[in-house]
């Protein structure tokens, strides 16, 4: 049996009885056992409650039982997602024996859903960067070439539904944390509209741009798993109700859509191969019925800056919990002061890049800085917003590339954090402005791959996912698969 | 030119700004970490001044994107974390409280 198989196509397996649940998640840590070793998507496994709830699953099915949407598929997710009785990490010594009290709304939400909890995936630490480099427990590959990274912060997640290593994964995206690792593993990752789906036992990085999204290896399956998770959740004050169904409301059909180019996602640092390749691919969407237009939003160039500003100084609020009492580790403090005990818990307990996030963060919102970098910020992200606002008036979507960089190397550029932050120039902006953006597979480059990025207005989860399930179709670009 | 170099001098982050700065967030540092920040904090807060460019006059900042606020749910209980359980996590505890360092 193939663990290629898009989680689609299983639970119609599943549910016509002809593959079993148990089966299928045998196979799935089998893939584990093979795979995970060089790839290390994973910072822990469920084996044996993963095989009693296929059990129990597929008992349901046999007996013609109400069955939940995700009929037993294994969801990896990302270790920053609060799951009862089971590590949550953040991939940072800070949160290694850390075992949440209770389930993140997603993850009560895939529980109620008959998905099944197959392990926690590895990111970077606290979701701190591009490449999954930070991790504490160790870098993630990417299954498409080991000696490159999947991306991040999210790469966990993505190159287990890369290699087969699960069926559908949830990651976070706050500044482009699940497209990115979508983009360099070849698969698709959805970041959803602020506030389409809980955050309650999401560990905040930076609460106003964080959004939960899902991983698939093809548009339907994150549209599926987009069903799964999407809702109000009264733990969560900016949720908001689900337009929902997802999957259901898929469409070939997207004749006459209007497609804006974004001229500024193809700026200064674009790789030109990834420029031209993508020009080519954004021209496929006129062969199946669309219009395509170039389009400038000039403040988009500024994007970069003003997101970093504001992401680091929300974490740099959002981190001072970690102070060692009342979870997480806590350094050798006999005798110490709160102070001291605190500043050597966070020093042994942060990495590098946490630290200097932290630092930049707190220096930004400083007495005297805080109107020249937060405050400006702020009123960039406003002009941000209002372009989109407008553009989208205009287009059904926007378009350009996820990654303005092919996957790198290991070890390429963790010794420079600013050339790290310019990866995520093109995913940034989304997140700014609150609204939603999907990364599909649109080809290779010297056989890594890159990603289409399709953008769309606030709520309009729909019409991004047919505009990229038809391009799908049309390229079938979803049905390649690494070979390890 | 000379201005332009004035200017940015009087901004820039040194050692004792990144000694201070650790300080106020309490993380310590080693030498090599100071140091280390001290350069790179320079050349990513060179790159975040490219944000005065921009002309923000009259503009309102988003602290949000959502035109939401004062979300408030009915005031009823709900069970909670019962003692033991919202201990588990801590690596010291005494009669079923948290042990902290000590303030002063």
């Amino acid at each position: 049996m193939s663990g290629l198989l898009s989680a689609y196509e299983t639970r119609k397996r599943i549910l016509s009885q002809e593959l079993s649940a148990q089966e299928y998640v045998s196979a799935i840590l089998e893939k584990i056992s093979k795979f995970d070793e060089q790839i290390h998507a994973y910072t822990s496994v469920q084996e044996d409650t993963a095989l009693s709830q296929a059990k129990k699953i597929d008992k349901k099915v046999e007996r013609g039982e109400k069955i939940g949407l995700l009929v037993g598929l294994p969801v990896a997710v990302k270790d920053n997602i609060c799951t009862k009785g089971i590590p949550t990490t953040c991939s940072s010594r800070m949160l290694e024996n850390f075992v949440p009290p209770y389930d993140a709304t997603v993850v009560e939400k895939i529980r109620g859903e008959d998905g099944i909890i197959i392990g926690k995936t590895n990111m970077d630490e606290f979701a701190m960067g591009t490449s999954t480099e930070t991790s504490f427990f160790g870098v993630t590959r990417n299954p498409w070439n080991t000696s490159y990274v999947a991306g991040g912060s999210s790469g966990g997640s993505a190159a287990a539904t890369s290699i087969g290593e699960t069926a559908l994964s949830l990651g976070s995206d706050t500044g482009g944390s699940v497209r990115c690792p979508a983009s360099f593993c070849s698969v698709v990752g959805l970041k959803p509209t602020y506030g389409l789906v809980s955050r309650y036992g999401l560990i905040a990085y930076a609460n106003s741009l964080d959004q939960i999204g899902p991983i698939g290896r093809t548009v339907k399956d994150c549209a599926l798993l987009l069903d799964a998770i999407a809702g109000y959740d009264p733990r969560d004050g900016t949720s908001v109700q689900s337009k929902g169904k997802y999957l259901a409301s898929l469409s070939k059909n997207v004749d006459g859509k209007k497609i804006g180019v974004i001229d500024e996602l193809f700026g200064s640092g674009i790789d030109s191969r990834i420029s031209e390749h993508l020009h080519k691919e954004i021209q496929k969407l006129t062969d199946i019925g669309m219009d395509l237009e170039e389009i400038s939003l000039p403040t988009l160039q500024y994007s970069l800056p003003a997101y970093y500003i504001i992401a680091l100084s929300e974490a740099s609020s959002n981190l001072a919990r970690y102070d060692g009492v009342r979870y997480g580790l806590r350094a050798e403090d006999e005798g110490l002061d709160w102070k001291t005990s605190s500043s050597k818990t966070r020093e042994i307990g942060f990495g590098h890049e946490v630290k200097r996030r932290i630092i930049l963060g707190a220096y930004a919102l400083s007495a005297g800085y805080y109107e020249q970098y937060y405050l400006k910020a702020l009123k960039i992200r406003t002009l941000i917003r209002e372009e989109f606002r407008e553009a989208l008036k205009k287009f059904d979507a926007l378009v350009g590339p996820t990654m303005p960089v092919l996957p790198f190397k290991i070890g390429e550029k963790i010794e420079d954090p600013l050339e790290m932050y310019m990866c995520d120039i093109d995913t940034v902006p989304i997140n700014l402005a609150g609204i939603c953006a999907i990364s599909v597979p649109c080809g290779f480059i010297e056989q890594l791959p890159v990603g289409l990025q399709i953008i769309g207005n606030a709520y309009s989860e729909k019409k991004i996912l047919n505009i990229a399930n038809a391009y799908e179709e049309e390229t079938g670009y979803t049905k390649y698969k690494p070979q390890l | 030119m000379a201005k332009d170099k004035e200017e940015r001098s009087s901004w820039r982050v040194d050692e004792g700004t990144v000694e201070h700065i650790s300080d106020l967030v309490n993380i310590g540092l080693s030498k090599e970490e100071v140091s280390l920040f001290a350069q790179q904090l320079n050349e990513i807060l060179d790159y975040f001044r490219r944000i005065d460019e921009v002309n923000t006059r009259n503009i309102e900042p988003t602290f949000h994107v959502m035109d939401i606020k004062d979300i408030v749910r009915d005031d009823t209980t709900s069970p909670c974390l019962p003692n033991k359980i919202a201990l588990e996590n801590a690596s010291k505890k005494e009669n079923g409280l948290f042990k902290a360092p000590r303030i002063l």
